[in-house]
């Protein structure tokens, strides 16, 4: 425990050394070293699957899939509603036990861990986010954010240091002494997000992170992970909502629990076409500030590749 | 009308959807006014059997005893005294040690006519009258005894055969009948009858008493008219000692004295423990009666009608567990007033004092568990209600705050405990009615380990076994709903924080951090219950008692005790709880 | 609407009658418009491109006269390219729904494969338009124009997968993951 602490407590030193966030508002050093430091993919999962009820009711909410989530991607799991991809979730966060197959976490093996174990690896190693928040709600907006770096050991303070970090990073530094009752969705969805990474996680796996808000307030979540994504973390989001689906690298679709497609979005907005594995917000990333693509740009090469946003400007004209 | 009908509709589903829960408010309600009108009713009881058992065995208005040889002429004056109805007596009598299966015991030996007298005519309840050779043992000295009809008892070096079993009224009940005594204070002891010649030999030479007995004109005025007729003219030169027969009846009525306490005070202890039942199990069903309020609400339904909704089944219930407390309070009366059975019992219906303790307390138990949270349901607005049923929370800002200091365990414990502070209230009290229960036997086991040998054997062991026994049963009722109640409220803190601590589960606590945490929400008001309720237990007990202190081992060992049960009773729900994997709990939270 | 009518005709020759038959419940209310003149002119501009043939005439029972068409090899070529071209991610709703008819008609490309390739193809798009738009206020000008966008393609993504429900329950072969 002592261990934990002095280490949680030391890597927030070094962060407040660096002062300044990367340039889409993130720590992009912590995930860096992170992508560096993993060899092979984050998150693997082998045969997983997960089976509800019993003989004839027995449904498979998963069928038995492989999936690789490499360090630094953000990836989207879309589906219709029942196919599975929350349960797929919960799976890979060592939130619910698979019927089948193994789930691999940052090179671990965690899908026969006891739920102990389980617990102590969630702590530093995922980060989750909800369709409905599930924030405390008797704790403000950075009591809610500082709960797992305490339940990870970290000091109070150094809690509250991280905390506050993130909620200014989140935009939401003013309201850190709101109770969840007293924020709009989009802001306690940004609470929660500030959660989730206030023990720098290797994955954040999100289910639904928008299902529950508005256009706008999902446009700011949406901007938010595509900071995340710019900083080089890696994050599974579980979504029906092909918007959303469609800010990810990596658009996955499940049908009756099994995978349907796996379609490669990163790259798409720097017109260079799929496979350009050498996305936006890659380890050069600064000069494709927050990875945004250059809309203009796009639109200006006039390349002719069909489905750009150029395409449609055409179609327009 | 429609009202009614739904209130009842509604009343029948929840009744044949959870029996379990109807039946442990039935129970609790019953065992606190039982308790309470058994407490109220043990005083009543005393009176009527021993009025009852005046009225059929002629009992006396006036007894005197005079050690005066030949107490004819005393008998001749009293007969024509003023206000003097009927005589019955002289009886000779004399004070002696009988032996029965090798026990001894001090008695009066009275020697009586064949025929009925006239005054004080002892109601033979099994055997026959006495006869020459044949005695007759009071009843509540031959149950201490242990004889029976045929037995045999040596009185005076002569064996004699119990002929019969009867009870009197003109002496108080076994052990304070041996009023064959002379001058000086008197010992305890039974009471036998020979017929008058048996008596007079197996006297011999011991001193003797001649008892008079009388009826009087105005027995209410028996320790007025003795002080005004019985002149020392009329007296004459001997002892002469009177006793009117309310003394008989406050003598009778002491036996009780150390139960009564027990009674009521275990009565309101246990409607404490059974106000904490209801208000756990309130707490159990408050989504679901605030999801039907807002349900009957979105309908149409008015706050009246809401309220009448949710609190007719704890006041139709209530009601139900009234009548069943009262009735047994009522039945078990008599055999708790008397425990040396020396008097008839009827069945005596409980006094208005009693009927209106018993509806005053189940009143405050059925309002302050199920008015509340009505009220509170009725209240809310509609909108409100469906969307977010029965979560109503305080914010402790710096108590927050100050937890992020401690250990994972009590920082998730005091935070579940802050955003539920009536509970942990409810717990405390509930602890403290225990430990006020669990002191008080301590006590009054401490008391019989120093007590004189007078109290644990001999003629006064079967009132201290009464005492034992009213003190235990009640403990172990307190006890047993203690039990329940932790479970319970364990149970509803356990589901209401199902979702803040699956949450915390998913941010990295492990499953003993939880179980731990909650243990930690139910113990920490369980402490201060404990550490209020020993000195009050002793209080109480030397208020009303003697003023023992249990060692104080003892006492450290029952708050453990006490403090362990309720970790454990909480700790293995909880446990079982979070064996299954955090995102199904949270799934099923969800929906 | 020439290649529709090409694609129509890869199975098995047929009239313009039944040609405009079959494009009506295709079209549905959508079809209602659609009277004869059009088909046959339509296919008389095929004949002369040569891609299809006057095969023979039918003398039903009862009517008039009707011209059989056939496919020539161009036609069947030209289909096919067609069928493998993209509409392009602004195609209107009856465009793409005819090509899908038609290659199931024509049996020449699977209507599930081409669901999922216009699947990718418009989710890329709107990954562009996304990107874009995240970059912009929702309120300024552009970021209205990227959210119309955003919302359209969204539409018609979610109209493809009601497409795959439809074309996977009519296929023998379930769920097709085409070339995915």
């Amino acid at each position: 425990m002592s261990g934990e602490r002095r280490r949680a407590t030391g890597r927030s030193r070094r962060r407040g050394a660096e002062g300044t966030p990367g340039p889409g508002g993130l720590p992009r050093a912590g995930a860096g070293r992170r992508a560096a430091g993993t060899p092979g993919p984050v998150l693997r999962a082998v045969g997983l699957a997960r089976s509800f009820g019993q003989d004839e009711s027995l449904v498979w909410a998963v069928g038995g899939m492989d999936l690789d989530v490499p360090a630094g991607q953000t990836l989207a799991v879309t589906g219709p509603s029942g196919c599975g991809k929350s349960t797929l979730l919960q799976l890979l966060g060592g939130l619910d036990r698979p019927t089948e197959g193994e789930v691999w976490l940052g090179g671990r093996r965690i899908d026969r861990l006891r739920e102990r174990a389980l617990a102590r690896l969630r702590r530093r190693a995922v980060g989750f986010v909800f369709q409905d928040f599930h924030l405390m709600d008797e704790l403000s907006a950075a009591q809610n954010v500082e709960l797992p770096a305490l339940l990870a050991g970290a000091s109070p303070p150094a809690a509250r240091r991280r905390a506050a970090a993130l909620l200014d990073r989140v935009g939401l530094a003013a309201r850190a002494r709101h109770l969840p009752a007293q924020l709009s969705g989009g802001q306690r969805q940004r609470v929660a997000i500030a959660r989730a990474l206030v023990n720098e996680p290797l994955v954040v796996l999100a289910d639904e992170p928008t299902g529950n808000l508005d256009s706008a307030a999902t446009h700011d979540i949406l901007r938010l992970f595509d900071e995340l994504r710019a900083a080089g973390q890696t994050l599974v989001l579980v979504t029906h909502d092909e918007r959303v689906a469609a800010t990810a690298d990596r658009v996955v679709s499940l049908r009756d629990g099994l995978p349907a497609d796996d379609t490669r979005l990163d790259g798409v907005g720097n017109g260079g076409g799929a496979g350009n594995l050498d996305g936006p917000g890659g380890p050069d990333g600064p000069d494709g500030v927050d990875g945004m693509p250059d809309v203009d740009g796009g639109a200006g090469r006039g390349n002719g590749a069909g489905f750009g946003l150029d395409a449609l400007l055409h179609w327009e004209d | 009308m429609g009202h009614l009908l739904l209130t009842w509709r509604l009343l029948l589903h929840d009744l044949r959807r959870r029996p379990g829960e109807t039946l442990v408010f039935l129970l609790a309600v019953t065992v606190a006014t039982g308790s309470l009108t058994l407490g109220l009713a043990v005083g009543d009881a005393v009176t009527t059997a021993y009025t009852k058992t005046r009225e059929a065995t002629a009992g006396p208005d006036l007894t005197a005893i005079t050690t005066a040889d030949d107490p004819s002429g005393l008998a001749e004056r009293l007969a024509h005294a003023p206000g003097v109805e009927e005589v019955t007596g002289p009886v000779l009598a004399f004070d002696t040690t009988v032996l029965a299966h090798g026990r001894s015991a001090r008695s009066s030996v009275e020697g009586r006519e064949e025929e009925p007298s006239a005054v004080d005519r002892p109601l033979v309840t099994s055997g026959t009258w006495v006869r020459p050779g044949g005695a007759v043992v009071e009843r509540g000295f031959a149950r201490a005894l242990g004889v029976r009809v045929g037995d045999r008892v040596t009185i005076g070096g002569r064996d004699y055969q119990v002929a019969g079993i009867a009870i009197s009224a003109a002496t108080p009940v076994y052990p304070h009948s041996d009023w064959a005594q002379g001058p000086g204070p008197s010992e305890r002891g039974g009471r036998i009858w020979l017929t008058t010649a048996d008596t007079r030999a197996a006297a011999g030479d011991a001193p003797t008493v001649h008892l008079i007995h009388l009826r009087l004109a105005d027995p209410e005025a028996a320790a007025s008219w003795s002080d005004a007729v019985l002149t020392a003219e009329l007296r004459g030169e001997d002892w002469v000692n009177t006793h009117p027969w309310q003394g008989v009846l406050r003598s009778d009525r002491t036996m009780i004295g150390a139960v009564q306490p027990t009674l009521v005070v275990g009565g309101w202890l246990l409607a404490v423990a059974a106000v904490v039942t209801l208000a756990a199990l309130a707490a159990v069903r408050v989504t679901r009666d605030s999801r039907r309020a807002a349900r009957l609400k979105a309908a149409g339904a008015g706050p009246g009608a809401v309220t009448l909704v949710l609190l007719a089944q704890p006041l139709l219930l209530t009601l139900l567990a009234t009548a069943l407390g009262l009735t047994a309070g009522t039945l078990a009366a008599p055999h708790l007033v008397d425990p040396g059975a020396g008097l008839l019992h009827p069945v005596v219906p409980p006094g208005s004092g009693a009927v209106l303790a018993a509806v005053l307390l189940a009143a405050v138990v059925a309002l302050t568990g199920a008015l509340a949270p009505a009220v509170r349901a009725a209240r809310a607005s509609t909108a409100q209600a469906l969307a977010e049923p029965g979560r109503a929370f305080t914010h402790h800002p710096r108590l927050n705050a100050a937890t992020a200091y401690l250990p994972t365990p009590l920082l998730l414990g005091v935070r579940l405990l802050a955003r539920r502070p009536g509970r942990a209230a409810l717990a405390s009290a509930g602890t403290a009615a225990t430990t006020i229960m669990v002191t008080a036997l301590l006590a009054f086991h401490a008391e019989l380990g120093t007590a004189p040998t007078a109290l644990t054997s001999g003629p006064m062991e079967a009132r201290t076994d009464q005492t034992g026994r009213v003190l235990l049963g009640v403990t172990l009722v307190l006890v047993a709903l203690s039990t329940l109640n932790t479970v319970l409220l364990g149970r509803s803190t356990a589901v209401q924080a199902r979702r803040s601590l699956t949450v915390a589960r998913t941010l990295g606590a492990t499953p003993g951090q939880v179980v731990a945490a909650l243990c930690v929400a139910q113990l920490l008001p369980a402490a201060p219950g404990v550490a209020f309720g020993i000195p009050t237990g002793l209080g109480l007990y030397w208020f009303f008692g003697t003023q023992v202190t249990p060692p104080g081992l003892w006492l450290l060992a029952a708050a453990c005790a006490i403090l362990l049960a309720v970790a454990a009773l909480t700790a293995l729900p909880a446990w079982l709880h979070t064996r299954e994997p955090a995102g199904r709990v949270l799934g099923a939270a969800a929906v | 609407m020439q290649d529709v009518v090409l694609a129509l005709l890869v199975k098995e020759p047929s009239h313009g009658y039944d040609l405009r038959r079959r494009l009506a419940a295709a079209l549905g209310p959508l079809g209602g418009t659609l009277n004869a003149g059009q088909i046959y002119v339509t296919l008389t501009r095929l004949e002369k491109a040569g891609l299809v043939v006057r095969e023979r005439e039918e003398t039903p029972v009862r009517g008039p006269r009707r011209k059989v068409y056939a496919l020539t090899a161009a036609g069947r070529e030209r289909v096919a390219a067609w069928l493998a071209e993209s509409p392009g991610p602004g195609a209107e709703v009856t465009a793409v729904h005819l090509k899908l008819v038609a290659a199931a008609e024509s049996g020449l490309a699977d209507p599930l494969a081409l669901v999922d390739a216009r699947r990718r193809e418009l989710l890329r798009s709107l990954a562009e338009a996304q990107r874009a738009a995240l970059a912009h206020d929702t309120d300024s000008e552009a970021g209205l124009l990227l959210e119309g966008i955003a919302l359209r393609l969204q539409a018609d993504l979610r109209w493809l997968e009601a497409c795959r429900r439809t074309w996977s329950a009519r296929t023998p072969r379930g769920r097709g993951g085409g070339d995915g």
